[in-house]
């Protein structure tokens, strides 16, 4: 029991560090998870790598994931792999702007899904993937 | 031959354009220069620019939407700094033409 809860530990420290807005805003998606399914607990770092790592269909035609853009090691930069154009890195302990401002993430979210799933994320995934982002 | 003329070209004529302005608009240079260099609104005509900001959600295949606020406030900027002169020959890029009537 308790190699567990030491095991899981580091984990949600991270998780845990939004600024005061975007908590509030984690918040906002966690009771919409909420009234969509009521055994919902908490976001899961593991769901979220999932969705963050996985190929899809793409508004393109074209299988693509958010590696494409982000690449798998999201402490690096990234490249937009569309125009080619060098994308500042994703992982907050290198790029303390990302995950900031409410107003540019779910911008990027709703784009970002659009691009990928062909559809907006619901709060479960985007919750999720926010939880991903943020452990790294 | 119709032909996809890529990317650069817009860039080449920038470079080598006359009259295009520098970009000097702090949320034009945020919100159009996030997934490539910011086009200089001169390179266009308006017309071009006002159907662009009506399509963002496809935007050349990808999703570049924006809330309605933001997009009316670019719009105009874009439209103010148009490059009415430019002509369409000169754009040589196909795929802009969807953009043109
Ligand atoms: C086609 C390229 C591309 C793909 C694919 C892509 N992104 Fe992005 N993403 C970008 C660009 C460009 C930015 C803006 C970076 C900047 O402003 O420096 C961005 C920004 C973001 C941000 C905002 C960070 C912040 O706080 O400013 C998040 C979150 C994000 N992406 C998540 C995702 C997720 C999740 C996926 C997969 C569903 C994904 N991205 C797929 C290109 C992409
Ligand atoms: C979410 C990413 C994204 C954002 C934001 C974005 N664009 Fe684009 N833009 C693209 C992509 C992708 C292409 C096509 C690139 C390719 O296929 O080579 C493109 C192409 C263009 C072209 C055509 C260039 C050519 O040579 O044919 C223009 C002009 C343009 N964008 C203007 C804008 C303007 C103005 C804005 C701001 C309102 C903007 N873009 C915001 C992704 C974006």
């Amino acid at each position: 029991m308790k190699i567990i809860m030491l095991a899981i530990l580091p984990l949600s420290i991270f998780a845990g560090s939004f600024n005061a807005p975007m908590q509030a805003y984690i918040d906002g998606l966690k009771m919409e998870a909420k009234k969509a399914d009521s055994s919902f607990v908490d976001f899961d770092i593991v769901r979220g790598e999932k969705i963050f790592t996985s190929s899809h269909g793409g508004k393109r035609g074209e299988k693509i994931s958010c590696t494409s853009c982000h690449m798998v090691n999201l402490r690096l930069k990234g490249k937009h792999i569309y125009t080619n154009k060098i994308i500042e890195p994703l992982a907050p302990s290198v790029n303390s702007a990302t995950l900031t401002v409410i107003k540019d993430v779910k911008k990027w979210l709703r784009r970002n899904f659009n691009d990928v799933y062909v559809r907006e994320g619901t709060a479960l995934e985007q919750g999720d993937v926010l939880y991903y982002i943020n452990s790294k | 031959m119709k032909k996809i003329v890529p990317f650069s070209m817009l860039m080449a004529t920038l470079v080598f354009g006359e009259v295009v302005k520098p970009v000097d608009n702090t949320l034009y240079l945020k919100e159009c220069g996030s997934c490539h260099f910011a086009f200089s609104p001169g390179l266009l005509p308006k017309r071009f620019w006002v159907k662009m900001m009506a399509k963002l959600d496809n935007h050349f295949g990808t999703d570049a939407s924006l809330d309605s606020k933001d997009t009316q406030t670019l719009l105009s900027y874009m439209v103010k700094n148009s490059g009415d002169k430019v002509l369409i020959t000169k754009i040589h890029s196909q795929r802009l033409i969807i953009y043109a009537e």
